[in-house]
């Protein structure tokens, strides 16, 4: 803005006017009373003038009849000084003093003349010279009233002189008034205050509008921890109203949800820490609670802000409402865990699939490889299921392929378990540190269970029921053991049960 | 201004000797003249008037003795009885403020003849150039024209081609009205008896003696004839009187002598 400038464009100016104002009144004055007083002092000489020609001739005429002749030295001397006076007058006023000169010389003259005659004993000469002496003194009287008229009129001129410098000093002093009063403040500083003040209302407006119309809920929290803005939409995400928030800056904490009290804790201490830089911003997500009770997702970052000169100004935050993104997160989440399922899982005997026996056989024995524990692998096949699925169809044969896979499960159920479909009719399950004993008990019970489903086959030449084989391989992996091989020594155990007629359970090991 | 005239007449008798004439031996003759009476109980009757007045006196009686402020004429000399009692410059004088100490014989005549119409002519500052020249009667001017080869305007008798003192140029008469004028008037210029001037300086008028061609009228300036404006003083008189002659005697004496050295003239030896 040019307010900065307003020495050069208003007062400078001003000042420049009020000294030029000031120094015409000092020169004007000085001139004037300069002037006036050589005036005055002009006119004390003709008043005194006159006193001293009074005195010069009563001296010339006291030394002549008198016989004082100390009174002519007195008279000369005075008249000396008279000279000097009327010089005094022309110098100090420019009155033209030629016949005030002319009028004293021809008294003087006269007068000296008188005295003349009288020393010489020319009595008669005296006289009439004397008689001439009268009419020079009126002549030289006449001069001097002349004069003192003129003194009087120069008063007076100087006076209206005075009267006119005041005037036009005041006028002066005026026009400076009404210059800056009409001209120079309004330009310089009214407009430029006003164009200031709608330049701050737009910018006002303008960031009213940003942050108004901001989609989150953005809020600033002094030094004071007072609020000093809040966004609108935090109604649209809280439920409270800015105005709730403006007046309690406690709301937010007592909105946050109790789960959530301790990350906000914890963000709170980490976000007021002092001295922090402005890119330094903090990210938390919490839960807040409506004021309808409805819970609300929120994504908080905040940062401090300084000002211009480097002031600490508070925390500056912005909401977002994530609850949205945290449902399709969470269906995507279950949407994952399906998929994960679907991978690994058979769909018809909710048994793990081939390709996760695998994964989990090489995972366990990697395992049983670094832990020195020992791994049994359980093969089994349903007998006669061709036969099966001949008789009864495959609709059937699925649903016994469902319910052995039901057997299996609840047999082999703890959580290190794998248990697999491997094939059409066939099943492996995998059994990490489990005791050669404890194997063969389970695999019985498995036998026993399955037989028990009493379901009917007619066509098994094993039982008139669906049974089950099963080859059992226990091993402790040493450094040289692969998987294909332990799964050879269960497909061998299971190949010796289906050869000693089926419904068994045959055990290897290795 | 009003101011009363109070003049008494002297009366004299018409058997007391009476002078008159120049005013420069005036008071040669008054400072005498109580020394006289002393010694002769003869009263003197002394009259100014100028020179050119007092031979006019003793020639149609109204007075016994003239006193003649300049070299007598020939036909003077043979024609009355007479003394010559002291030699006296005619000196240039103006009011001490002018700054001025010589003036040169040109420069005296230009401004006497009016050529020089200003005192800034010849370079002084001061106002109202006042010329002042002596009455035709007064034997100061007579010495002056010799001197200057200018004649006052109101001789008679002039020469068509004669050089004229300017018209206006104040007439003093005697010297005291010659001293007082240029003692009060600034500006002033005159010519006048040498002694008087000196006697007035000293007794403190502002009055300054003029150097002419840079030669100041001192005594022995005077003496040797080296300044050039001077004049005899000289008294004339009438041998038909018995109290003249009684004069004529005493005034040779040294009391006489005396006075006049006195009063600042150049005594003559006789």
């Amino acid at each position: 803005m040019k307010l900065k400038c307003s020495f050069c464009t208003l007062w400078l100016p001003t000042l420049i006017t009020s000294i030029i104002t000031v120094l015409t009144f000092l020169v004007m004055y000085a001139f004037l009373s300069h002037s006036l007083a050589d005036m005055l002092q002009a006119h004390k000489h003709s008043q005194e003038l006159t006193k001293k020609i009074e005195r010069m001739v009563s001296s010339t005429l006291n030394a002549t009849f008198l016989g004082n002749e100390s009174g002519f030295l007195e008279a000369v001397s005075i008249s000396n000084q008279i000279h000097d006076d009327i010089l005094l007058i022309e110098k100090n006023d420019m009155y033209n003093t030629a016949s005030l000169f002319d009028s004293y010389e021809q008294l003087y003259k006269k007068l000296i003349s008188a005295v003349s005659y009288s020393t010489e004993n020319r009595l008669e000469d005296a006289r009439a010279a004397l008689e001439e002496v009268k009419v020079y003194t009126d002549s030289l009287e006449n001069r001097m009233n002349e004069l003192n008229e003129y003194f009087n009129k120069r008063e007076k001129d100087a006076e209206q002189a005075f009267f006119a410098m005041m005037m036009l000093s005041g006028l002066l002093l005026l026009f400076i008034a009404f210059f800056n009063g009409f001209y120079l403040i309004p330009r310089r500083v009214i407009r430029p205050l006003e164009e200031f003040a709608a330049t701050l209302k737009d910018n006002e407006e303008k960031y009213r509008i940003v942050a108004n119309w901001t989609y989150d809920w953005e809020y600033w929290v002094g030094v004071e921890k007072n609020i000093i803005f809040v966004s609108p939409s935090v109604l649209r995400i809280t439920g409270y109203t800015q105005k709730e928030f403006m007046q309690n800056p406690y709301l937010l904490a007592d909105i946050i949800h109790p789960d959530d009290a301790s990350i906000w804790g914890q963000h709170v201490y980490e976000a007021h820490l002092p001295n922090r830089p402005e890119e330094d911003a903090q990210e938390v997500e919490f839960r807040i609670v409506r004021k309808d009770g409805g819970v609300v997702f929120i994504d908080h970052i905040c940062r401090p802000v300084y000002n211009y000169d480097g002031t600490y100004m508070g925390v500056r935050v912005a909401n977002r409402d994530i609850t949205h993104k945290m449902a399709i997160l969470a269906e995507l989440q279950e949407k994952n865990n399906l998929l994960d399922t679907l991978a690994t899982t058979d769909g018809l005997s909710g048994l793990y699939n081939r390709r996760y026996f695998n994964e989990a056989f090489e995972r366990e024995i990697e395992r049983a490889k670094r832990m020195g524990t020992s791994l049994s692998i359980v093969m089994c096949d349903i007998d006669y299921f061709k036969l099966y699925n001949d008789t009864y169809g495959h609709q059937k044969g699925d649903i016994v392929i469902s319910q052995v896979s039901g057997v299996l499960k609840c047999t082999f159920n703890r959580g290190i378990d794998v248990v697999a479909r491997y094939g059409g009719e066939e099943f492996v399950i995998l059994l990490p540190s489990t005791p050669p004993e404890e194997v063969k008990r389970l695999t019985e019970r498995a036998r026993e269970g399955i037989a028990k489903l009493w379901i009917e086959h007619s066509t098994s030449k094993a039982a008139s029921f669906v049974t089950m084989s099963f080859g059992i391989a226990n091993c402790t992996p040493d450094m040289s053991l692969n998987g294909n091989k332990l799964l050879k020594q269960a497909d061998d155990a299971l190949y010796e049960s289906k050869e000693h007629g089926r419904n068994c359970v045959t055990v290897m090991g290795c | 201004m009003l101011f009363g005239v109070f003049l008494n007449a002297e009366s004299v008798t018409s058997s007391t000797l009476k002078l008159s004439g120049a005013t420069t031996i005036q008071p040669i003759i008054e400072k005498i003249a109580n020394a006289y009476y002393k010694e002769t109980k003869e009263p003197l009757l002394i009259e100014g008037g100028g020179t050119e007045s007092g031979i006019e006196k003793i020639i149609d009686g109204r007075s016994h003795v003239a006193m003649v402020a300049r070299n007598l004429t020939e036909e003077e000399k043979s024609s009355f009885a007479y003394a010559t009692i002291a030699v006296d410059a005619v000196a240039v004088i103006y009011n001490k403020n002018q700054k001025i100490k010589n003036l040169t014989k040109n420069e005296l005549i230009r401004i006497y003849d009016g050529s020089i119409k200003k005192w800034k002519d010849i370079g002084c500052e001061c106002p109202n150039l006042i010329v002042i020249s002596r009455r035709t009667d007064r034997a100061t001017l007579n010495v002056f024209e010799d001197y200057s080869g200018l004649k006052s305007p109101k001789r008679k008798n002039l020469p068509p081609d004669a050089k004229l003192i300017r018209g206006d140029a104040w007439e003093a008469e005697s010297n005291i009205n010659t001293l007082l004028w240029v003692a009060g008037l600034k500006g002033s210029i005159a010519i006048v008896s040498h002694a008087e001037a000196e006697r007035y300086i000293a007794m403190g008028y502002p009055i300054r003696i003029s150097s002419i061609e840079n030669i100041y009228p001192s005594n022995e300036s005077i003496k040797n004839g080296t300044y050039p404006i001077k004049r005899e003083l000289n008294l004339l008189w009438r041998t038909d009187n018995p109290k003249v002659e009684q004069f004529a005697k005493w005034i040779k004496n040294n009391s006489f002598k005396k006075a006049v050295e006195e009063l600042g003239f150049v005594a003559v030896d006789r």
